[in-house]
């Protein structure tokens, strides 16, 4: 993977809104690790991870006419449609059945449990391990797991306020221990 | 709103990770236009998740890149041809063809029904016109029957009366004779004056002509009446008194006074 900066973003996004290969190309040198990654937090498995990763390089080529550079940066945009695919297996049927109920019933009755249990990997999910338990909790339902404020407000019996003032709290934490870290 | 309370409070991170719900993207939106201090902060905060993803990249697959590469230059290769992309809809064509069928039959059946309809309505109405014609037939041969019946209750009738006349012995029979043998008799009742008249042999009345009955009272002639058409006997008018009968041939309608030269049948009371 390259880091050498051929195009600037509005340049690269120009190229790409046009449809162009090679724009394409250098998007999935430079990108594709990152996105790969973000996929992996949710899904470990790397082969499903795959699928999912081949599939938001499509969409991002079916959909970059839709991308508007006023209400963002292109990567946060692809950040949200790489998420989003990855949520959608996540809380497809088939998926749910296989591997998710038994955290759900984890998260039912034994939350400490669960959050101790989360394996070890890098990055945000590492940090997560290491925030206040309330806030812990919340992200790792959010981030980990694709739960809306709303589901999370429901499933922990919590009103949708405090949701959002730890889910908030709980990022500005995050954000602030990753650049130290950094 | 306090912009620097909704910068330090952590919104902007939710959304930027894709954490946050529709409203609180949308208000976001909103305030990075109207206020550059959000918008740097944004702008920092999408910077931060893009080097924190780059750290935290892992290796895609390295058959990824042509696989992409393939997948989309297939997809254009398709759009560029005749919109080949419309079996992507599949579930819907194949639903389609389902209903498609299902009507095919229910108006084959439909036709079916009608045309079975159309044939069994014209057969009945066939039968029905028959059975109309029938009715008709009946009909008419039971008129024919009730008049035919009534003719000969009213023959029946006449010949009972005849009968009655006949053999009663308050009438006087009075036989008239004329020329060329014709004959005709005439039956009188003196008590109640009643007569009557049977043509025995007279040749039928000329158009325009009738046969009328006189009786001769002491030498003049009296009117008795026109023969009408009448079965086997007819009714004269009443007689009380009279020596003879005779018929002579008038115009139609009769005459005050009889044409002598007329005469038919003339008959005199004996006894």
């Amino acid at each position: 993977m390259t880091t050498l900066l051929k195009y600037s973003e509005p340049e690269l996004a120009q190229l790409l809104k046009l449809k162009d290969q090679s724009a394409f190309a250098y998007l999935y040198d430079n990108y594709s690790g990152a996105l790969n990654g973000v996929i992996q937090q949710l899904v470990p498995d790397q082969g499903i991870a795959s699928d999912i990763l081949q599939d938001v390089f499509v969409k991002i080529w079916r959909q970059i006419e839709k991308y508007d550079a006023t209400k963002g940066r292109l990567f946060t945009w692809m950040y949200n449609i790489a998420r989003n695919t990855a949520i959608d297996v996540l809380k497809s049927k088939g998926w749910q059945n296989e591997q998710r109920t038994e955290q759900l019933d984890d998260i039912n009755l034994n939350r400490e449990d669960m959050t101790d249990s989360i394996p070890d990997s890098s990055g945000i999910t590492s940090l997560i391990h290491h925030l206040k338990n309330e806030f812990k909790e919340i992200i790792e339902l959010s981030y980990s797991q694709g739960y809306t404020q709303e589901e999370i407000s429901t499933l922990l019996n919590i009103p949708l306020g405090t949701v959002k003032t730890r889910m908030r709290a709980a990022l500005l934490q995050l954000r602030k221990n990753f650049s130290i870290e950094k | 709103m306090n912009i620097n309370e909704y910068i330090q409070s952590g919104i902007i991170e939710t959304v930027v990770m894709g954490l946050a719900d529709d409203k609180d993207v949308a208000e976001l939106q909103q305030l990075r236009l109207q206020h550059p201090e959000v918008e740097e902060y944004a702008y920092q905060c999408e910077l931060w998740l893009e080097q924190t993803a780059m750290q935290q990249a892992t290796a895609a697959p390295a058959a990824g890149k042509n696989n992409f590469l393939q997948a989309i230059s297939n997809i254009s290769a398709d759009e560029q041809g005749v919109q080949k992309n419309i079996p992507a809809i599949e579930p819907l064509t194949t639903t389609k063809p389902k209903n498609v069928s299902i009507f095919k039959y229910l108006s084959a059946a439909a036709i079916i029904l009608l045309i079975a309809s159309a044939a069994v309505n014209i057969y009945l109405y066939q039968k029905y016109t028959k059975v109309n014609e029938a009715y008709a037939d009946l009909n008419n041969l039971n008129t024919q029957l009730a008049q035919q019946n009534k003719q000969q209750q009213t023959q029946l009738t006449a010949y009972t009366k005849s009968a009655e006349i006949f053999s009663s012995p308050d009438y006087i029979k009075v036989p008239m004779a004329g020329k060329e043998n014709y004959t005709a008799t005439v039956f009188w009742n003196k008590k109640t004056a009643a007569v009557y008249l049977v043509a025995n042999q007279l040749p039928a009345a000329p158009s325009g002509k009738q046969y009328q009955l006189w009786a001769l009272v002491d030498g003049k002639p009296v009117d008795a009446g026109v023969l009408q058409d009448c079965d086997n006997i007819c009714t004269a008018k009443n007689i009380s008194e009279a020596q003879a009968f005779a018929i002579t041939l008038e115009n139609a309608g009769g005459s005050p006074t009889p044409n002598l030269e007329q005469l038919y049948v003339l008959g005199k009371i004996t006894g």
